[in-house]
């Protein structure tokens, strides 16, 4: 499975065609969320097939099918001095100290924080008896864990994705267009000084 | 009234302050005049009452005639303690009274005399303000407090002189002035150092008592050194040579401001000064020789200067500078009574000259040049009688003033008995010699400008028929002070006419303090007597020891002047002016050499300003221009620099921008895994 | 269990890395914002395996999953936000280049 995350990523770098590039992320999603389910959360790999595969990168298209003009794909300007170089030397020293991190075992902690209190002591009702512990990844009990411990930031999330709806409608709406929608005298004031083709 | 004496400075502070802040919404003029006045006549009183105090008291204060009034503590920094002190003592006392009342006279006189001029209330607000600094600087009780009135008396001189300051000339008179006499108080202030780093104190009253103590115990050039810088600052401020020039441009002011800064009062602060401290000038004898020998010179050589000016008010300006160096030369040898007995009386007859000459300029429409006038004796009585008085009085002619106190120093000088003795002859000589000039040059202007035939016909037919006297304001205070010039010199008579001598005694605790001193200070002190009288005589050796010598010597400068006034002046300058004519050809060198004022003015020019403004030019050239603003605009410019070295980094593209940001993350996780 | 968690974090890194390295080169916006999802799902991978690392009897928790599953909500938000910026950035550009966006250039 990772040698598919991996290829399925380095595909997805060197892909010509956006839209190649965006099915190549997709397949490197499903890879992962194999590998979630190996390592035992079967609510994420389906909300990783859900949300990422499915909604996330189907928006990735519609906006690349959007810039799909036929001239779109042609880079006129030169690339970048030194940025494939030293973008390529600072990539490869990151990954270098990241492997030295982790098999220093500095990036992994070792010791072992402390127990909240309730999750150890009470045995959910009726779920195990004794000593019993249930395994890792049942769904009911990353439930139970998120609506119980974790509520808080479950709630400001649900926060958030609604300031993002917003923003985006914000962002992305065309005033020149909904002025001629609604007649001239509806349309907002806006000084659009980004108006103009050429950068 | 002693612990009042400070009203004395504060009335004529506050009428500063009022004329000054409020002169410009008086309706009338006369309100300005009338605060100036009256604040100098209560300052004049508050002089009276403490003198009549003191005098009272002298007996309480027979062990310490020196009565301090703290003000309020002042500087106290470390092992620096000064306060605001005021020292009541007989040449304060002495100095009070007449600075106030010659003052006052004189505020009388502008009255009228700036009766037409649009800044009238500024006047007498510069007026006050001088009188208060003169009395600050009479009544200091440390150097500190002396050296304020000192800067203070400068700069409202400064403010006179420069009065119509709308003329260029009358400003940079008052500029000249001022920096002349700054010349002069760095000397003074290096003097004030020294005094502190010896004596701990610039306590007047202490350094008195420790005088004796400290200047034995150190070797003799301190007090030297002391007091040729002290000296310095009184060469400064009372016009001596080689810092004479400043007076007779001083004249540029308004005449009471002569009368009242430049010949009454601030000049005479040097002769204070050296009165005040000459404990220090008699433990060395040699600044007292070299006082009385740059006094005696200065007397001779702007006595020489008088002799051929044109102009009323620069004769009058030489023959004070002429006068001042009599006084220093009193006071190099020892005869600190006599120079302060000297001041007084010259502040009277010096005063009244120069009130009369305002008057005459005044009845003239300001002409100041003596060759335009004449006969104007017949035209402005008063005036012609009040300066009569005081030319005869300057002269040396008993019973007037002037008689007493100048035979008196030429008297001191010839029996002086210090380690310069010998040399004692040819500053008499050279005494005698100014007395003489200085009896002709005052006839000269006497005769000039009152008797004879009138010159000033063309200009005036005009205006008016003839000159006028002058109102009774103006002429009020010439009268008061020529009636002063014919009784002062009684306060001091010498002893061969009676003996009727108050002046001495009284400023003996002040003035005598050598005879206090222990006898093993210095090798040899100059001789001062304690007493006039029998010691003097005894100690005179070389010129015959009796009282007759006396009257000889007394004889003889009334002879000079007689004959400097009437035998040459009289016949010279009203019958027959030819002769003048003659002699200025035949004696063509001297004559240039006096008109032009020995051409001092010319030779510090071209030494001093011309290099001095050379340097300044080149300074400016180079140090400021190229290496100040170089440095300045090099600041400007490295930052700049730095700036467009650092600008390529701001590309614009985000992508950059991503970099430099993995840069930074990749820094961070070095820096935290390796730390 | 430790081996498979020690190949997820080994894997995770070298997600990242690519992401970044991604992130670097290409040129089109959204090819860009891709690389950028690619680095979060490699957080959230890393994430996941400690959590599975740290399950024990005495230690139930579940704090790696939540926060993955924070990290998709969020993803999914930034998704809407920065898709939306960039099709307003380019909606009237002809050529679809990051490089183009260089008004600040100082």
């Amino acid at each position: 499975m990772a040698a598919v995350a991996v290829g399925c990523a380095v595909a997805m770098l060197s892909a010509k065609n956006p839209v190649h590039s965006a099915l190549w992320l997709v397949g490197n999603f499903v890879a992962l969320a194999v590998i979630y389910l190996i390592l035992s959360a079967p609510v994420l790999f389906a909300i990783q097939m859900i949300v990422y595969a499915g909604a996330i990168m189907v928006l990735f298209l519609f906006v690349i099918m959007f810039f799909m003009a036929p001239r779109a794909r042609q880079w006129l300007r030169p690339p970048l001095a030194g940025q494939l170089t030293l973008g390529g030397i600072l990539a490869v020293v990151l990954l270098l100290l990241l492997m030295w991190g982790l098999g220093n075992g500095a990036i992994v902690p070792s010791m072992e924080p402390e127990q909240p209190p309730s999750a150890a002591a009470q045995a959910p009702a009726g779920e195990e008896q004794g000593a019993a512990v249930p395994p890792l990844g049942q769904p009911v009990e990353l439930g139970k864990w998120l609506f119980t411990w974790q509520v808080l930031p479950f709630e400001l999330t649900s926060l958030l994705l609604l300031a993002a709806l917003l923003g985006a409608v914000m962002i992305a709406r065309d005033v020149a267009s909904e002025g001629r929608e609604r007649g001239r005298e509806h349309a907002p004031v806006v000084h659009d000084r980004q108006a103009g083709g050429e950068g | 009234m002693l612990n009042y004496v400070w009203l004395a400075i504060a009335f004529p502070l506050i009428g500063a302050a009022v004329n000054g802040l409020f002169g410009r919404y008086m309706r009338s003029k006369l309100v300005s005049g009338v605060i100036g006045c009256t604040a100098l006549g209560l300052s004049f009183l508050v002089a009276i009452l403490t003198w009549w105090d003191y005098s009272t008291q002298v007996l309480t204060l027979r062990d310490s005639p020196f009565y301090q009034v703290t003000l309020w503590p002042w500087i106290h920094v470390a092992e620096l303690k000064l306060d605001f002190v005021l020292l009541v003592d007989p040449l304060s006392v002495v100095m009070l009274l007449f600075v106030t009342g010659v003052s006052f006279l004189i505020h009388i006189y502008s009255t009228g005399y700036m009766a037409h001029d649009e800044g009238y209330s500024r006047f007498f607000s510069y007026l006050n303000l001088f009188v208060a600094m003169m009395l600050i600087l009479s009544l200091g009780g440390n150097g500190i407090v002396m050296f304020v009135g000192w800067e203070g008396v400068g700069l409202c001189s400064y403010l006179l002189i420069g009065f119509w300051y709308r003329n260029m000339y009358n400003a940079n008179c008052g500029m000249k002035a001022f920096i002349v006499n700054r010349i002069g108080d760095f000397g003074m202030l290096i003097g004030m150092f020294m005094l502190f780093s010896y004596f701990g104190t610039l306590n007047f009253v202490d350094i008195f008592r420790a005088a004796p103590v400290v200047f034995s115990g150190v070797d003799s050039w301190v007090p030297l050194a002391i007091a040729l810088f002290l000296f310095l600052g009184a060469i400064g401020k009372s016009a001596q040579m080689p810092l004479h020039i400043w007076l007779p441009d001083a004249m540029a002011g308004p005449t009471p401001v002569s009368a009242l800064i430049h010949a009454a009062t601030m000049v005479t602060a040097g002769v204070y000064m050296v009165a005040r401290l000459n404990p220090v000038f008699t433990a060395a004898p040699t600044a007292g020789f070299v006082v009385a020998l740059i006094g005696v010179a200065t007397a001779f050589v702007s006595a020489s200067i008088a002799l051929t000016q044109n102009d009323i008010k620069r004769v009058l300006a030489y023959s004070t500078v002429s006068q001042l160096g009599f006084m220093f030369l009193a006071c190099g040898v020892g005869a600190y009574w006599v120079a302060i007995f000297h001041v007084v009386t010259h502040a009277f007859f010096k005063a009244c000259l120069f009130l009369c000459s305002g008057s005459v300029i005044h009845g003239m429409h300001d002409e100041q040049d003596t060759r335009v006038m004449g006969g104007l004796a017949k035209y402005m009585p008063w005036t012609y009688a009040t300066f009569v008085i005081s030319t005869l009085a300057i002269s040396g002619i008993p019973p007037l003033a002037g008689f007493f106190s100048k035979d008196e120093i030429l008297w001191r000088v010839a029996v002086w008995q210090g380690q310069f003795g010998p040399a004692a002859g040819w500053l008499w000589a050279l005494a005698l010699i100014t007395a003489f000039m200085t009896a002709f040059y005052m006839g000269r202007v006497t005769f000039k400008t009152f008797l004879g035939k009138p010159r000033w016909t063309a200009q005036y037919v005009e205006h008016h028929k003839h000159p006028h006297e002058s109102r009774p304001a103006m002429v009020m205070p010439l009268a008061v002070l020529a009636g002063l010039a014919c009784v002062a010199g009684f306060l001091g008579m010498p002893k061969w006419l009676g003996g009727f001598n108050v002046i001495e005694p009284f400023l003996a605790p002040s003035t005598a303090m050598a005879a206090a001193a222990p006898a093993e200070v210095g090798g040899a002190v100059a001789g001062v007597p304690a007493e006039h009288g029998e010691e003097v005589h005894q100690a005179f050796i070389t010129l015959g020891s009796t009282m007759a010598t006396e009257v000889a010597f007394a004889v003889l400068s009334v002879l000079v002047g007689l004959i400097g006034l009437f035998v040459l002046a009289l016949p010279m300058y009203t019958r027959r002016f030819g002769v003048t004519e003659g002699l200025k050809q035949r004696l063509r060198p001297l004559y240039l050499l006096s008109f032009n004022k020995w051409y001092f003015d010319e030779i510090y020019h071209h030494a001093i300003v011309i290099p001095g403004t050379a340097f300044a030019y080149t300074c400016w050239r180079f140090f400021d221009l190229k290496v100040v603003d170089g440095i300045v605009n090099g600041v400007a410019w490295v930052l700049g620099a730095i700036g467009q070295l650092i600008r390529p980094l701001q590309t614009g593209f985000v992508r950059n921008y991503a970099l430099y940001m993995l840069l930074g993350a990749v820094l961070f996780i070095v820096f935290n895994l390796f730390k | 269990m430790a081996a498979v968690v020690c190949n997820s974090l080994i894997l995770s890194g070298v997600l990242f890395t690519m992401g970044v390295l991604g992130v670097m080169v290409h040129r089109h916006p959204v090819v860009i914002f891709m690389c950028i999802e690619l680095m979060l799902n490699a957080a959230n991978l890393a994430l996941i395996a400690f959590n599975r690392h740290q399950y024990s009897e005495n230690w139930l928790t579940y704090d790696g999953q939540v926060y993955a599953f924070i990290v998709i909500a969020i993803a999914a938000a930034e998704v809407a936000i920065g898709l939306a910026i960039i099709v307003a950035l380019f909606k009237r550009r002809t050529r679809v280049d990051v490089d183009e966006i260089n008004l600040l250039r100082g």
